[in-house]
């Protein structure tokens, strides 16, 4: 089943905090995204990902991945935990992401619930009803997927 | 002479709980459930009782009954430390385990994941009678003998009841509360002898081959590799210290269904059984060893003439389970050198989740495939450090054989179940079984539950150092 990652951290406006988020916007090309491509390619859980910075105001990390919320938090933390240390410098309230009791309920408490309601029976990360989140291939595995591919010598 | 300084960096099993460090050779047991309506007269209650708790250096042998071990669920824990105010619920829910002070099993967020649905569903726990919020604290006691424990339970509800402690009974059980025997020659209902396996505590922190770390098991020594909560230096950590998790769990177990699956089944083994050995050898494919506990990768055909208890055994050259079925059940509970996935091998830095199980037996034996309508079953401890990353992580994977790369290769597939303990009517699990033959087609049975969780809590099993603050 697939389930939707939608963090969203409010940043902090401080000059030197916004400084670094340039900063970090700068080097994201060449020094983050290929970390964080390389441990969601490993990982065969994660479909598609991506980071945005909203008006300097927030900052949202959006995946779209498989296993529920609580298995795999600590994969993320601990592959990516130099990214996250990254992001989660510029955000208000952020715990450090090398505690990982603090990281989840972080993660928890900042990830927004899209609009309507999933089809499939999924469940937010506090085991509410998840919004909606729409799939074409009807949410088929990673795995599944990639070995359909192959099949097809895609 | 004075005692030495504790060392900072290694367990004192003076301090541990001896449930964790042994298991006890007591013939009968029980698990007394209650809620605390005083704080003061609970610790008092804790203080009178604290003498019958055994440390972990004691020789199990020199024990005699009634033995005690204290466990508490968060509820109970936060009441009897209100007056603590180096300890407050608020830093403690931002420092403990979020499986133990929020998510426990009961709830929404993680019950459906962990298979509990449908019959093993949180809203049938407890025979309907208990709410797993009212559960704050366990008492587990072990018996010499049943007159024994007819006594000590009476003389333990009466303190109980006079330190204002409401006892969550169980009428299910003659008791009133879990209560069960350690099985004649280590055999449980399913007719499987238990406790063949059980990991080797590196206590010593030697790293020595064949043990497993001591931070698997206890709090207050978090590492890269073992990120324990409380991670963060204080007096949380300074409390939780040399305590663990006990992970409790009612298993009924529906030997009748059991019984006639291995009947049903048994014409797979022709041909690939001993003659005579047809049913056992469907047993042994359930779970990965014949009923005596001689391993299957060992003995593919028959059990030895004697049982082989050396657990010293890999899966490294059954990769395809043609000896012992991916999906049986030992090889999903215990992982050994199993090729874990890639987010799973970066999640276990330290090999794959262990615990320290203890437990008892319940209900009378039952031969034949005709159900008596008596509950049977196992009253389970499952001892750990991190209850998402080992309990709720091994309950996953029961339900769904999705954590480790072999079982996407065919006959198998990562949507399968443990062979015993899957819960079939987990939504996008599979309750094919095959069973691959070196040449030809594999078997395959089509499983059926097996198992019923009618209870499971969370509880912090604390050291004498903690028990000290609680009493």
């Amino acid at each position: 089943m697939t389930h939707a990652l939608n963090l969203t951290l409010p940043l902090k406006q401080d000059a030197e905090s916004q400084a670094k988020l340039k900063q970090l916007e700068a080097i994201f090309t060449d020094q983050v995204q290929p970390k964080i491509e390389e441990a969601l390619k490993k990982s065969k859980l994660v479909h598609f990902a991506r980071v945005v910075v909203i008006d300097n105001k927030y900052i949202q990390v959006i995946t779209e991945y498989e296993g529920d919320h609580q298995e795999y938090t600590e994969f993320f933390r601990r592959e990516l935990t130099p990214v996250f240390g990254a992001i989660f410098g510029l955000a208000e309230g952020a715990p450090s992401s090398s505690d990982s009791v603090a990281f989840w309920e972080y993660s928890k408490t900042n990830n927004r619930r899209s609009l309507g309601q999933d089809t499939t029976g999924a469940l937010d990360f506090s085991g509410n009803p998840a919004g909606w989140l729409f799939s074409a291939y009807d949410h088929k595995d990673v795995r599944t997927i990639q070995a359909a591919l192959d099949k097809a010598g895609a | 002479m004075p005692a030495p300084d504790p060392d900072p960096t290694k367990p004192d099993r003076r301090n541990v709980q001896g449930l964790v460090a042994y298991r006890y050779e007591q013939p009968r047991y029980a698990v007394l459930l209650f809620s605390i309506a005083d704080a003061g007269l609970a610790r008092g209650f804790l203080r009178s009782w604290l003498p019958r708790v055994p440390r972990g250096d004691q020789d199990p042998k020199s024990l005699t009954g009634p033995v005690l071990n204290f466990a508490f669920s968060w509820t109970g824990l936060s009441k009897l430390l209100a007056a603590d105010p180096a300890l407050d619920a608020a830093s403690g829910r931002r420092e403990l385990d979020w499986a133990f002070t929020d998510q426990t099993p009961d709830q929404a967020a993680v019950s459906s994941q962990l298979g509990f649905i449908e019959n093993s569903a949180p809203a049938n726990w407890w025979g309907k009678h208990v709410a797993p919020a009212d559960i704050h604290l366990a008492v587990y006691m072990a018996f010499d003998d049943d007159d024994q424990a007819t006594r000590s339970l009476a003389e333990i509800r009466t303190s109980a009841a006079l330190s204002g402690l409401a006892e969550c009974k169980l009428p299910e059980f003659g008791q009133g509360a879990l209560s069960g025997y350690r099985p004649e020659g280590g055999f449980l209902h399913f007719g499987y002898r238990d406790g063949v396996t059980s990991p080797a505590i590196d206590w010593d922190d030697s790293k020595q081959s064949g043990t497993v770390d001591f931070r698997e098991f206890l709090m207050g020594y978090p590492n890269d590799d073992y990120p324990v909560a409380p991670q963060n230096p204080g007096a949380w950590r300074d409390f939780a210290r040399d305590g663990s998790f006990a992970c409790l769990a009612w298993i009924s177990q529906d030997v009748a269904a059991f019984n006639r699956f291995l009947d049903a089944n048994a014409p797979l083994a022709t041909r690939h059984a001993a003659p005579g050995f047809e049913r056992d050898w469907v047993a042994a494919k359930l779970l990965g060893r014949w009923p005596d506990g001689s391993p299957l990768i060992r003995h593919p055909e028959r059990p030895p003439d004697r049982p082989d208890f050396d657990d010293a055994f890999g899966y490294g050259d059954d990769k395809a389970g043609l000896r012992c079925p991916l999906s049986s059940h030992i090889r999903v509970v215990n992982l050994r050198d199993q090729e874990l996935t890639f987010v799973n091998q970066r999640r276990f830095p330290g090999g794959p989740p262990r615990f320290v199980r203890r437990g008892f037996s319940y209900g009378p034996k039952l031969t034949g495939s005709v159900d008596d309508g008596i509950d049977r079953g196992v009253i389970g401890t499952f001892i750990c450090a991190r209850v998402n990353e080992q309990f709720y992580s091994v309950l996953r994977w029961i339900q769904k054989t999705d954590f480790a790369e072999g079982y996407f290769n065919l006959p198998y597939a990562g949507s399968m179940q443990d062979a015993l303990f899957g819960n079939r009517k987990k939504p996008g699990s599979s309750a094919r079984f095959p069973i691959p033959f070196e040449s030809g087609e594999p078997a395959r049975a089509d499983l059926v539950d097996f198992i019923t969780y009618k209870g499971v809590a969370v509880l912090f099993l604390p050291s004498f150092t903690a028990l000290a603050r609680l009493t």
